[in-house]
């Protein structure tokens, strides 16, 4: 979804939130469940112009995660910063 | 008001594909316009041409059929989610040699441009699901 908005030239942010954070682990194995590992296709963002990820620092700190565990550096926000970015979207899509 | 509305759960796991049908007939009734539906993820069961409910229940697939066809509304299925659960239309069908063409004629596959495009060009976005 993300991609799609970078290519239809819409100015996007990123969020992580809730267990959504666990998809920036680095490290990750999916194949040994049967799945593919999303890492790889995150690191990939950079090159559509996806600039603005962030993650939510709440969430981060309830699953005892570092910003050493993600495998890319994203920006953490605060449930404040969260609620401006969302005010501030013409459109909020849950995923 | 143009409301544009996402679907993500299937029909009868649970009252959100049913919740959806009547928020679309009401915005309807209410004179909005629905500029679109997307049936995404589990939602595209509710586009599955070949359910079969019992007789004495609502039919959801019929239900959003109907809607549809009477308002002319502008019905996406994603591909991606729709070709991993089997709801195929007729060219999916005969690239991939299956036996069955699964998607209501009322709704199109198509791709995540198209949610894209709802959200642009729509007044609110509803999610159910």
């Amino acid at each position: 979804m993300v991609l799609a908005c970078s290519i239809y030239d819409q100015d996007v942010s990123y969020v992580f939130l809730e267990d959504g954070v666990f998809q920036l682990l680095n490290d990750q194995q999916a194949d040994s469940i049967s799945n593919k590992t999303l890492g790889k296709a995150l690191e990939t963002l950079e090159l559509y112009g996806v600039e603005k990820v962030y993650v939510s620092a709440k969430s981060m700190t309830q699953r005892g995660l570092t910003p050493d565990d993600l495998i890319l550096p994203v920006e953490q926000i605060s449930t404040e910063v969260l609620s401006q970015l969302i005010n501030q979207s013409n459109c909020v899509f849950n995923l | 008001m143009k409301f544009s509305i996402i679907i993500y759960a299937a029909p009868y796991s649970s009252q959100a594909a049913t919740s959806a049908y009547h928020f679309a007939k009401s915005v309807l009734a209410q004179d909005h316009e629905i500029y679109r539906l997307f049936f995404f993820s589990d939602g595209v069961y509710n586009a599955n041409r070949l359910a079969v409910p019992a007789q004495d229940e609502f039919n959801v697939q019929k239900a959003w059929e109907k809607l549809i066809d009477e308002h002319q509304l502008d019905s996406i299925v994603c591909v991606s989610s729709a070709l991993r659960r089997g709801i195929v239309d007729a060219s999916e069908s005969n690239r991939y040699e299956l036996e069955a063409v699964s998607l209501s004629d009322k709704s199109t596959l198509s791709g995540l441009g198209q949610l894209v495009d709802a959200g642009v060009n729509s007044d609110r976005i509803i999610n159910f699901g």
